[in-house]
């Protein structure tokens, strides 16, 4: 129960924070004009060879700080988190944890034909412009003290 | 300086035996964080913006061993996400200080007094709470965006060195920081009698559009001359002087990028604590696959120009004390003299 409620103070934290990082942070980096909030590129569905290169697809998944939907070339979905990618092995490959956090799932470039950008950018709209509107709007949150948060 | 005699024995004969067995590269602190949870959304930090799933997830204690051996640096720095949200913090220190390992346990404090009053840890030498406070109740408590954080932070810390605990304070400074309101947060903490303090500028990236509201070089200089020009005897700081010195535009370090290493739930972090461009399996692996001339300000890279944080250049700081009578001397002097 205890995690639970940690795990809902940290996703609201997340929500509620912005990108002025002092430690770092792939997300500042996400603003690659793809529609969304600040150019999140949540939602973009990008046309391999066409629109973009696979590598540059995969680097741009890497720094996305949500889930996305790897496609592999038999069309079987694979839907996580991509925390890692090495181009610079003879065996490119990407690491990802699934939905259930479970991996990591490591899938070799030559097996992907495309990949989504699925999930909810959960860096999205935390400028230090929307931070400050935020913070004049409302009043910042007291600490609530542990006995109160499990009750 | 603070830190006691033994500690600077452990990293000193660590630091030599290095240099003895003529190790170009290695680690000084393990930047262990064992998940990214955190109960707090501070305004400069970027480290919780994960997917649920991530978020959940945390390091075993059995892993988080393995990196502390793989590693062998002297020193174990725990931040996060929240440490004390961990739910084996208590046995994971208890390995750490049976091994020896001097543990920085970087916590917000918001659970401190919670934790020390269901005795999850034990005084010892070995252990030291670092607590985050980005300065005085008005400035750490807009830093991380909930009211009453210092407030909180500060009870836990009294409560801790009540019971005997090691516990010093980390601040990282932004764009618009008050020396002289600092000079005075420098003042309450000694009041308090925590045993140091550390001070770091925050880091951006050149291409954020936010960058305005990082320190940036000049400016850094600047505010660090403006605080520490003359310090008082009584502030007492847990990081290198010459780190301080390199600060202040005294001295000038390139970076470390290996010296605190980064080990998470997503394997060890490239090529820092700061940057995150990918990971590695083991260790072993992380210093010798990463490109590290592709790091620090003369490599030309963008993301290095203007980071002067103490992840990469105290490592330095420490590795030029040992590097030279020089460089040995003028620790000695600052450290005794307290003059920076």
């Amino acid at each position: 129960m205890r995690d639970d409620d940690d795990l809902r103070a940290s996703e609201a934290s997340a929500r509620s924070s912005d990108d002025l990082t002092s430690y770092g942070l792939r997300a500042s980096e996400a603003s690659y004009g793809h529609g969304g909030e600040r150019g999140s590129l949540e939602g973009w569905e990008p046309v391999i060879g066409a629109e973009v290169g696979l590598e540059e697809a995969i680097d741009r998944a890497f720094d996305y700080r949500g889930d996305v939907t790897v496609v592999r070339q038999d069309g079987a979905e694979i839907v996580g988190y991509l925390f890692n990618r090495n181009a610079e092995v003879s065996r490119r490959f990407v690491q990802m944890f699934d939905r259930a956090g479970d991996g990591p799932l490591t899938i070799p470039y030559a097996e992907i034909r495309t990949i989504r950008f699925t999930g909810k950018d959960t860096a999205a709209g935390k400028s230090y412009e929307a931070w400050l509107r935020r913070k004049t709007e409302r009043p910042t949150v007291p600490v609530v003290s542990d006995s109160a948060r499990e009750a | 300086m603070s830190v006691p005699i033994s500690q600077m024995w452990t990293v000193a004969s660590y630091v030599i035996r290095q240099k003895l067995e003529r190790r170009a590269r290695y680690p000084l602190v393990l930047m262990l964080e064992p998940l990214f949870r955190c109960n707090l959304a501070c305004a400069g930090c970027g480290k919780i913006q994960y997917p649920p799933q991530i978020l959940r997830k945390h390091l075993t204690v059995e892993q988080c061993l393995r990196a502390v051996e793989e590693c062998g640096a002297p020193i174990v720095s725990i931040p996060g996400g929240e440490p004390l949200m961990y739910p084996d913090i208590g046995r994971l220190v208890r390995e750490l200080v049976a091994r020896k390992k001097y543990v920085y346990l970087c916590t917000n404090a918001i659970l401190l007094g919670e934790k020390l009053e269901a005795g999850v840890f034990a005084p010892s030498k070995y252990l030291t709470f670092s607590v985050h406070l980005d300065g005085l109740r008005e400035e750490h408590d807009d830093a991380v965006c909930r009211e009453g954080v210092y407030d909180t932070a500060v009870a836990g810390i009294r409560e801790a060195l009540r019971r005997g605990f090691r516990v010093t304070t980390n601040t990282t400074l932004f764009d618009g920081a008050s020396p002289i309101r600092m000079q005075m947060f420098f003042d309450e903490m000694m009041d308090l009698g925590v045993e140091g303090m550390m001070v770091s500028p925050g880091y951006s990236y050149s291409k954020a559009p936010d960058q305005e509201h990082f320190l940036r070089r000049q400016k850094t200089h600047e505010l660090f001359r403006k605080m520490l020009e003359h310090p008082k005897p009584r502030w007492k700081f847990n990081q290198s002087p010459l780190f301080l010195k390199f600060l202040m535009g005294k001295q000038d370090f390139e970076c470390t990028p290996w010296g605190n290493p980064t080990f998470n739930v997503f394997g060890w972090q490239r090529p820092c604590y700061l940057l995150q461009e990918g990971y590695a399996a083991t260790f072993a692996e992380l210093l010798e696959t990463t490109k590290w001339e592709q790091y620090g300000r003369a490599s030309g890279n963008e993301k290095c120009q203007d980071c002067m944080v103490h992840c990469g250049h105290e490592p330095t700081a420490v590795n030029h004390t040992f590097s030279s009578l020089r460089g040995f001397r003028d620790t000695v002097v600052a450290t005794v003299t307290g003059k920076l």
